[in-house]
């Protein structure tokens, strides 16, 4: 998950980053948590596996909507790693 | 992952620790990048822990005003029992000052050390209650306002001389040496633990909560003892002040006690 976010946003997300903020989601009901098997290549430790909620996902559609329905009409270019 | 990336995972929670280890060992990164990766992780957990009141209540209600004066009371308590035993070991005859007699002293000091123990145990109890994550930070607070406070406003009053300063001072009575001290520290592990791990009965809570409004009201009753004696020995320049003003400074003792059947905690 992590990898992926640094992949979509070219940022770097830290560990806390990540975790607390997920803490938050599921505070509120957006995404439910729970832990997977151990696995050997992560030396038998378990995964922390993430699934959105119904919730979860009506918030982020109307969240969508609400960014797809201000841009109407915004020119989005990117100059020089500089989003104007 | 190495044993110092190992060592400073156990800062965290057992479950998150599980997972967060399991994501390093996967990402296999190097030492440093782990640790920082764990540190900012505790950091930003401790940071989250302030945004809800229960921390800033356990850190200003209890670490701050319930162990200021937690702190003039040990003193009192410790003060009033030396100066008893040494006159008697000395001399062989009771200290009475003021008309107070010896009996009705040391039912005082007796009074007064049982209400210390509840009291610490009911602030070792809010305090786990109240702090979370933090419990580490406030915990650590209260033992050193309970040990320093009195001890910087005696020297800044101008009422104890300290022969090394006041920085040794304050350095030596970090350490539990004094008997009233080294009894009240398992009292508040003890109001720790129970705050962290069990839920008290409704029935307990009230009855501790009970036991806490007896002594305010005992001790602020016997503390007209002392201030019928002082006023009758300055030819009553000192007049002791209304009950209810002398039972302030119990009361911010003895609050976290009298809150207990307000807590989460009890069933």
């Amino acid at each position: 998950m992590r990898q992926d976010l640094e992949a979509v946003t070219g940022r770097q997300c830290s560990m806390g980053a990540l975790y607390t903020t997920l803490d938050r989601l599921e505070e509120k009901g957006l995404i439910k948590t729970s832990m997977g098997a151990p696995t050997p290549e992560r030396g038998g430790r378990a995964k922390r596996m993430v699934r959105i909620t119904a919730k979860g996902a009506r918030e982020a559609r109307t969240f969508y909507q609400a960014v797809m329905k201000a841009s109407i009409g915004a020119i989005w270019q990117t100059m020089q790693g500089l989003t104007l | 992952m190495n044993r110092f990336v190992g060592a400073l995972s156990r800062l965290l929670d057992p479950a998150e620790r599980e997972y967060v280890c399991g994501d390093l060992e996967e990402l296999q990164l190097r030492t440093p990048a782990a640790a920082l990766g764990i540190l900012g992780l505790l950091v930003r957990r401790q940071l989250a822990v302030w945004l809800n009141w229960g921390p800033w209540v356990a850190l200003l209600g209890v670490a701050g005003l319930t162990g200021f004066f937690l702190s003039g009371w040990v003193g009192q308590i410790a003060g009033t029992t030396f100066v008893q035993v040494r006159t008697f070991l000395s001399y062989g005859v009771a200290y009475e000052p003021g008309g107070v007699s010896a009996l009705q002293q040391i039912t005082y000091a007796a009074t007064g050390a049982i209400a210390l123990l509840l009291w610490c145990w009911a602030s070792g109890f809010i305090l786990a209650v109240l702090s979370g994550r933090a419990l580490w930070m406030t915990c650590a607070l209260f033992y050193i306002v309970v040990r320093e406070s009195s001890t910087i406003r005696m020297a800044l009053a101008g009422n104890i001389i300290l022969k090394h300063g006041l920085w040794p001072a304050l350095v030596l009575r970090l350490f539990p040496l004094e008997p009233l001290i080294a009894v009240c520290i398992p009292a508040l592990l003890l109001g720790l633990r129970s705050g962290r791990r069990s839920k008290l009965k409704q029935s307990t809570s009230f009855a501790l909560s009970a036991a806490g409004l007896a002594s305010v009201l005992l001790l602020t009753w016997m503390q007209s003892w002392y201030g019928a004696g002082f006023a009758q020995w300055s030819g009553d320049l000192y007049a002791p002040g209304p009950f209810f003003y002398r039972a302030l400074p119990v009361l911010a003792c003895a609050w976290p006690v009298l809150s207990i059947p307000l807590c989460e905690k009890t069933t």
